[in-house]
């Protein structure tokens, strides 16, 4: 295979630590179901969630990063060990999964996004094919938080998944062919794609990334086979480019009215008004209804867009055919501290009050609050706090879906607010929490991180930042910096946490039906705690800090495999690397306070570690 | 403009030239004579400075361009605004510590480090996504910026973080 | 005394008000000026004789004009004073009434005024520079910031001078009686500029002011004449979007005035300088040249044809 000279390409190094016998190829196992065994009464799953293969980038539709493979469970869990080790070549943060499909194991690398597949039938895991699409170098410069890639879809016969440079790419999963690639958006006003394409049944949903930029953020849908444009909806502006029509009805009245994305903003600041959508998407297969939260309005100086400055940091539900918008949740209207609640929307059926088998959504929010909504309508059925350093705000208002803001933490130009919890990397960042059926419990990687903010002005100039803000973190109160936290939704209130004294838990976290929750720390440990109780079971250090998310899969000799990436990067992550200044607090916008450990504990790496017993 | 204007003009022109000189709270001086100029026409096309990127084999002598505002102090000031006013912080760090661009004031300097190679970074642009500015930010200017980069932890640092 | 700048010569009742009590003063310290001056020349040509003539002779009294003319006419005179300045405080609008809601806000800069405008909806909103238009006949509120150092907003004839102070919002109500362009300037040294940081007042009828309003709301209009045209691509290609705006098109910088509709207005370089077609061309080349200080760079990159093609657009943007 070819190396591009620009890049640093080492070549996939592959070591074995354990000898396999011959292994027995099967296609059993390929699928997933839809009835989870032990699940408590009272839950039911609304996608089928994977049992042996992994081809989404959540695993399933509905984001629960559940998976019912139990050979790995609390009984044996501290066998686990390393069977295999393999390096991308990219030393970057690895914000993703690895996907596994018909025995293949595929990867997408950080900037230069290759697609590495990986035979799992030969016995060293041979490469079946390395993928290099050659993005833009240009826009290593305008990726706000590392040039990360947070995973693909698998459809259809091909492996769909974005570029940094704002191109999606569809290539075939045997050969390893470009099958179509399109360009969904433009590097030279800010735009990239760092966000996991989804497929939902024959279209390609893909986000667009640069809320830091001023980029007016939109979601496409492209075609599965070819690759071209079915629709397109932005995030601000009038109803007609948002695809609102005579079908939306928003529950609450603070969202109701026409041409929202216009009247919130003042003059044409709704034309760089962010609202990007750079996290997750989840669909419910029955309602017919695609989910997703949008970014930051922008411009970091409240003072620059009065107003509600719709539809940023929201939740969206849009019909995935056409794109028309169903209902829509402002989370946070007229953002103070750069509240992207772009999170992962978990769906799930479960008993709430007095309703059975209810149709919730639960948002772990940016802001530090868990929501739980109602995902037919958009009502807002619970908003509590998750981390109880959050100040910004008290509570929610059921009744009028607002937040009830302590005013004294209202950041503006000309003025420094200090210690508001959470930081602009919120209560819990992009990192996807995960749902276990057997529990009823959503596993949260949270953070406790608090920040200095002033307001000052801002230059627009396209392609550049567009911030008007110097932003100063620091770990939060209580002795700790992450946690990740059990939380009951319909109770809730944590069940347990299991806290990290210096650095936030920035990994994804994958539920078993062994009744495991798997993560990683940002100093590098792999590790498995029990779902019940969260006694630590499994550790291992791994060469590099976790900032990925763990998957598990069926080898083809059936046996039950758990994988991830330890590869530092990130936002926060990034100030493991070199090039960052520790002497600037300001730096990485604004994380260096908060992160005075990480460049003694780990450094940057680019390996995927697969687990077995 | 009348007669009187004018001649008060000339007058704070005069006290401007003279405060200056004197180097007390005033505007930076413009570049010195001789200094190798750079002329960027408004819509791309470029004459670049005549500096080479990479090592010159064999024995030459090029002298490298100073920047005419030394580290005079409101040059650094001024070049400060300008650092946050074009957006390079919002890049390189509200102190220049890095973030989506390297940090200018760690020793590692990839283009090098001398002013007029800062300057041709700046001016050129360089590959991964540091935008050419040379159509867009006056020559002056560009040198302005160039001192405040300069100065990075040095005590002549304007705004030095606490 | 009937100056374009002269706090004599209310257009507006806060100025009237102002005035009222400045002319009275004014005349009155005329008039003891003129007595004093009058007293000191009698006593400058009164003959007397010389030493041998007169031999210091003790003169009693005399203490009347102390007690008179150093006591109690001056105690008089500023008591007099001090009461109606009291009640020229007391009357100001300010105090008096509600405060409405501010429909401008001026925000200082070094050295150069932003105005923004507000409207019954956000969308209304829309920013220019260093002209300020205000209906005649009715008060206006205006709220005041600065991004850098204190200034100070006064126009003489309309009302008495209100601080920028970084930090803060000040508010000042101005009301003018009668339509007529207003000179204004920064009353608070404020850098190497101050003096040159001049702002208008313009005054129109309620109907004109509409217009005017609706006008200035509306994006850059599509540029159809050849040479604007040409103006316009070398504006967008260069160092001028990096600080200006004119909204309708990708320029949306902030850090210099909005030039959307900079050909309705009459004066460039906050009010310094006239906006004629030789100022703009040497404002552009060479701004520092006429405004030394100024953070608008010299462009000494534009000549001839190019140069010529750039004034055009500016002067096109109506």
């Amino acid at each position: 295979m070819s190396c591009s000279p620009t890049l640093r390409c080492a070549p996939l190094l592959l070591t074995l630590a354990a000898c396999q016998s011959t292994p027995r190829l099967s296609t059993e196992h390929v699928g997933s179901v839809t009835e989870v065994a032990g699940t408590l009464p009272g839950i039911h799953l609304v996608s089928p969630v994977p049992n042996g293969d992994w081809r989404l980038p959540s695993g399933d539709y509905a984001n629960t990063r559940f998976s019912p493979l139990a050979a790995i469970n609390s009984s044996n869990v501290m066998n686990l060990h390393v069977l295999t080790t393999a390096s991308t070549g990219v030393p970057h943060g690895h914000e993703g999964n690895p996907l596994v499909v018909n025995n293949t194991l595929y990867v997408v690398t950080p900037f230069p996004n290759n697609l590495i597949a990986i035979d799992l039938t030969k016995p060293s895991g041979a490469i079946k094919f390395i993928y290099e699409p050659h993005p833009d170098p240009r826009s290593v410069g305008i990726a706000c938080c590392d040039v990360v890639n947070r995973g693909a879809s698998y459809a259809g016969g091909k492996i769909v998944y974005n570029l940094l440079d704002a191109e999606t790419v569809a290539v075939d999963a045997e050969t390893g062919k470009e099958v179509w690639r399109t360009r969904v958006g433009n590097i030279d006003i800010g735009e990239t794609t760092t966000m996991a394409a989804l497929v939902v049944k024959d279209k390609v949903l893909v986000g667009s990334s640069g809320g830091e930029l001023g980029v007016r953020g939109w979601l496409v849908a492209l075609d599965l086979d070819s690759g071209r444009e079915v629709w397109r909806a932005y995030q601000t502006g009038p109803d007609r480019d948002v695809l609102i029509d005579s079908r939306f009805h928003a529950f609450y009245k603070k969202d109701q009215g026409k041409d929202a994305g216009v009247t919130s903003w003042p003059g044409e600041q709704w034309k760089l008004g962010g609202g990007n959508i750079w996290g997750w998407v989840s669909y419910d297969p029955e309602l017919n209804l695609i989910y997703y939260g949008t970014g930051n309005p922008g411009v970091w100086n409240p003072d620059l867009r009065p107003g509600d400055n719709k539809w940023s940091c929201s939740i969206v539900a849009r019909n995935p055919d056409d794109g028309h918008v169903v209902w829509a949740y402002q989370l946070v209207p007229h953002d103070h501290h750069d509240y992207d609640e772009i999170m992962e929307n978990v769906l799930v059926d479960m008993d709430w009050k007095d309703r059975k088998l209810r149709k919730l959504l639960f948002h772990p929010g940016r802001n530090g609050f868990m929501f739980v909504l109602d995902r037919q309508t958009g009502e807002l059925l619970s908003a509590e706090k998750f981390q109880d350093s959050t100040n910004w705000a008290s509570g929610y208002d059921l009744e009028t879906g607002l937040p009830k803001e302590d005013p004294s933490k209202h950041t503006g130009g000309g003025r420094i607010v200090r210690d508001v919890c959470p930081s602009s990397t919120g209560g819990k960042e992009f990192v996807p929490s995960a749902f276990s059926p057997r529990t009823g419990l959503l596993y949260i990687p949270a953070h406790n991180t608090c920040m200095d903010y002033e307001g000052i002005e801002a230059n627009y100039i396209a392609g550049t930042p567009y911030l008007g803000a110097d932003v100063r973190m620091f770990p939060g109160p209580g002795g700790y910096q992450g946690e990740l936290v059990a939380w009951d939704p319909v109770r809730a209130r944590k069940v347990w946490g299991v806290r990290e004294e210096k650095l936030p838990v920035y990994s994804g976290a994958l539920a078993t039906g062994g009744d495991l929750v798997f993560y990683g720390t940002m100093d590098g440990f792999f590790r498995a705690v029990d779902a019940r109780t969260g006694a630590m079971l499994f550790q291992f250090h791994t060469g590099s800090g976790i900032v990925g998310n763990p998957m598990t899969y069926l080898g083809p000799d059936g046996k039950q495999y758990v994988a991830i990436y330890a590869a530092i990067g990130g936002w926060m992550g990034a100030v493991a690397f070199p090039d960052v200044s520790a002497d600037d607090p300001y730096a990485a916008l604004g994380v260096v306070g908060a992160m005075t450990e990480i460049k003694k504990v780990t450094g940057p790496g680019s390996t995927l570690y697969v687990f077995g017993l | 403009m009348s007669k009187k204007s004018v001649a008060f003009n000339v007058l704070v022109g005069a006290l401007a030239l003279s405060s200056s000189a004197a180097g007390c709270g005033s505007r930076p001086t413009q570049p010195a004579a001789g200094a190798r100029t750079v002329s960027y026409a408004p819509w791309g096309t470029r004459v670049v400075v005549n500096q080479p990127l990479g090592p010159v084999p064999g024995i030459g002598d090029i002298a490298p361009v100073a920047n005419p505002f030394g580290n005079d102090r409101t040059a650094l000031e001024e070049g400060r605004k300008l650092f946050v006013q074009f957006n390079c912080a919002g890049c390189h760090g509200g102190r220049a510590g890095g973030g989506m661009g390297p940090s200018l004031r760690d020793p590692a300097w990839r283009y090098g480090s001398t002013p007029d190679r800062i300057f041709n970074s700046i001016a050129q642009g360089r590959g991964q996504g540091m935008p050419s500015w040379g159509a867009r930010i006056p020559e002056q200017q560009i040198w302005l910026i160039t001192a405040y980069v300069s100065s990075l932890r040095t005590p002549d640092e304007p705004e030095a973080p606490r | 005394m009937n100056g374009a700048r002269s706090v004599l010569a209310p257009a507006g009742p806060a100025a009237r008000i102002l005035a009222e009590l400045g002319w009275p003063l004014l005349i009155a310290f005329m008039i003891a000026a003129a007595v004093m001056w009058a007293l000191i020349a009698w006593v400058a040509v009164r003959k007397r004789g010389t030493f041998d003539t007169h031999a210091p002779v003790e003169v009693g009294g005399g203490m009347a004009w102390v007690v008179v003319g150093g006591f109690v006419i001056p105690g008089i005179v500023f008591t007099a004073a001090f009461v109606a300045t009291i009640g020229v405080l007391r009357g100001f609008p300010l105090q008096h009434e509600q405060a409405l809601a501010p429909e401008i806000r001026v925000v200082g800069h070094q050295w150069w005024w932003q105005v923004e405008y507000r409207g019954a909806r956000l969308a209304d909103r829309f920013e220019t520079a260093n002209e300020i238009h205000i209906p005649t006949g009715r008060p206006i509120d205006i709220e005041l910031a600065t991004v850098d150092v204190i200034h100070s907003f006064w126009v003489p004839r309309l009302h008495g001078k209100v601080d920028l102070v970084p930090g803060l919002k000040n508010t000042i109500r101005i009301e003018a009686s009668e339509a007529g362009v207003y000179p204004g300037a920064c009353a608070e040294f404020c850098g190497l500029q101050h003096a040159g940081m001049r702002f208008q007042v313009v005054a129109e009828t309620p109907d004109e002011y509409q217009q005017w309003l609706e006008r200035q709301r509306r994006p850059a209009i599509a540029m159809t004449e050849p040479q604007a045209a040409r103006g316009e691509l070398i504006f967008m290609r260069s160092a001028c979007p990096m600080c200006h705006a004119v909204l309708g098109t990708s320029a949306l910088a902030t850090a210099g005035p909005d030039l959307t509709h900079l050909a309705t207005r009459s004066t460039i370089g906050a009010a310094w300088l006239p906006k004629d077609i030789a100022t703009l061309h040497a404002w552009v080349v060479n701004a520092p040249s006429l405004k030394p200080g100024t953070r608008m760079p010299a462009l000494t990159q534009f000549t001839g044809p190019e140069l010529h093609d750039l004034v055009a657009y500016l002067e096109a943007l109506q």
